[in-house]
């Protein structure tokens, strides 16, 4: 069940991947925050599948990272790049 | 199935489908802003269902205590990061924040007509 779910969610981000690909930088900074907030989810779904909880962390981790890194690449994209 | 069964399915597909809609409203739209509305579905309804279903199966363990500090920190980052993207996108477009003078809204006062003194009662 969870990695059934965890294997839509790598679907979902599929799209976020192509519009990295093509689009301008505010596309792909936009692809880019949903794809950091699916990982995240992802993260924890194969956590949970393969029973591995402390491995929570890692998801943890990666979505408190994830917002720091969206406001320092949106502060870039203002005026720098 | 238990009705734990049934509630962790239901809240998985509920969060999934966010996900997809999320997915494809970043496919179908060129335009930023209204890629960034089509981010909060997958941020807000999709991380919070599917910890949901993550503290439905483990309890309040220390599983489900992480899950519920991935959903709040999603729930809360999603905001920041739209409003900080949107600004982004707006002063590489304007050149500012603030609106422009093309853009500026008419004050009440400035909108009625000037009156002389003698016409008030």
């Amino acid at each position: 069940m969870w990695i059934f779910a965890s294997i839509v969610v790598l679907i979902c981000m599929v799209p976020c991947f192509l519009r990295c690909i093509r689009g301008d930088a505010m596309n792909r900074l936009v692809a880019l925050e949903a794809a950091s907030t699916m990982a995240a989810i992802l993260l924890m779904l194969l956590a949970e599948g393969f029973g591995r909880i402390p491995f929570f962390d890692i998801a943890l981790t990666l979505a408190f990272l994830a917002f720091g890194g969206g406001l320092v690449f949106a502060r870039l994209l203002e005026r720098w790049l | 199935m238990t009705i734990q069964m049934v509630a962790i399915w239901l809240l998985l597909g509920i969060g999934l489908l966010a996900f997809l809609f999320t997915a494809v409203g970043l496919l179908a739209s060129n335009d930023v802003y209204v890629q960034i509305q089509f981010l909060s579905p997958g941020a807000v309804v999709g991380a919070v269902a599917i910890c949901a279903a993550v503290l439905v199966k483990e309890g309040f363990s220390q599983g489900g205590m992480k899950a519920i500090a991935i959903a709040v920190l999603l729930l809360l980052a999603n905001p920041v990061l739209s409003h900080a993207t949107a600004r982004a996108a707006r002063i590489r477009r304007k050149g500012q924040w603030p609106p422009t003078a093309a853009e500026a809204i008419p004050m009440a006062d400035d909108a009625q007509p000037s009156r002389s003194a003698g016409e008030h009662p």
